[in-house]
C-alpha cells in the first residue's frame, strides 16, 4: 500500500552519519516494492546539509541523493528553520527545494509516517 | 492528535503542533525542561520531571507514563523524540 513518509533530517553535517544514514533510509522507503511517496525535509542544524557549498562527497550523499531523484523522491529546506540560523536561500543547492514554515509543518502533520535523523 | 516532543526535535515539533487547532503536546525525556509557548494543552511525563528535578510551569500539567502509554494507544501520534 502506497504510503506519505517523511524523512526529518535534524543534525548538522560533518562528524556524524544522520544526513546519509536519513538519505539511504529515504531511498531505500522510496524504492520498496510499495513505491511510497518520500519527502526528506532538511531542518533544525539539518539546514547546514543542504546548502550548495557543503561538500556532498566527503559526506557520502551522492549517491543517495541520485538513487532517491530516480525514484522521485524530493528534498526540501525547511525555511522557518533556515532564517533561525541566518542560511539564505541562494546558499542552496539547486536540487533541494525551499518551503515556508507552513508548508513544512503541514507536510510532517499529513504524512503517514516520519522518520527523523 | 498528540505530540511527543523531547527537547532534541524540539524547534520542528513544537512548530508542527502550534499550527494544530487539535493539538495536545506530551513532553518527554528532556523534553520536561521546555516551557513551549504553544496555545495547546501541554503535559509533561511526571517521572520524568520528577527524576530530574523540574519545577513546572503552572499551565503544564503532570501525566503518569501509564497514561500516555495509553494516550499513544487511543489517538493518532506524531513523535518527535
Amino acid at each position: 500500500m502506497k504510503r506519505d513518509v517523511v524523512v526529518l533530517l535534524t543534525r548538522a553535517p560533518y562528524g556524524r552519519v544522520h544526513i546519509p544514514e536519513g538519505l539511504r533510509a529515504a531511498r531505500g522507503v522510496a524504492a520498496g516494492f510499495d513505491m511510497h511517496d518520500v519527502t526528506v525535509i532538511f531542518t533544525q542544524d539539518g539546514v547546514y546539509g543542504a546548502r550548495d557549498a557543503v561538500d556532498r562527497e566527503a559526506l557520502n550523499m551522492s549517491g543517495h541523493v541520485a538513487d532517491l531523484a530516480e525514484q522521485d523522491g524530493q528534498m526540501v529546506a525547511d525555511g522557518a528553520a533556515m532564517a533561525e540560523r541566518g542560511v539564505a536561500e541562494r546558499e542552496i543547492a539547486d536540487d533541494v527545494t525551499v518551503w515556508s514554515d507552513d508548508r513544512v509543518t503541514a507536510r510532517i502533520r499529513d504524512a503517514d509516517r516520519t522518520l527523523d535523523f | 492528535m498528540l505530540y511527543l516532543i523531547d527537547k532534541p526535535m524540539a524547534e520542528v515539533g513544537l512548530r508542527t503542533a502550534a499550527e494544530d487547532p487539535e493539538a495536545r503536546i506530551v513532553l518527554i525525556q528532556d523534553g520536561v525542561y521546555l516551557a513551549p509557548d504553544v496555545d495547546a494543552p501541554v503535559s509533561a511525563v511526571a517521572r520524568d520531571v520528577d527524576v530530574r528535578g523540574v519545577t513546572l510551569p503552572s499551565d503544564i500539567d503532570r501525566i503518569s507514563y501509564d497514561a500516555v502509554v495509553e494516550s499513544l494507544v487511543e489517538q493518532e501520534v506524531k513523535s518527535f523524540v
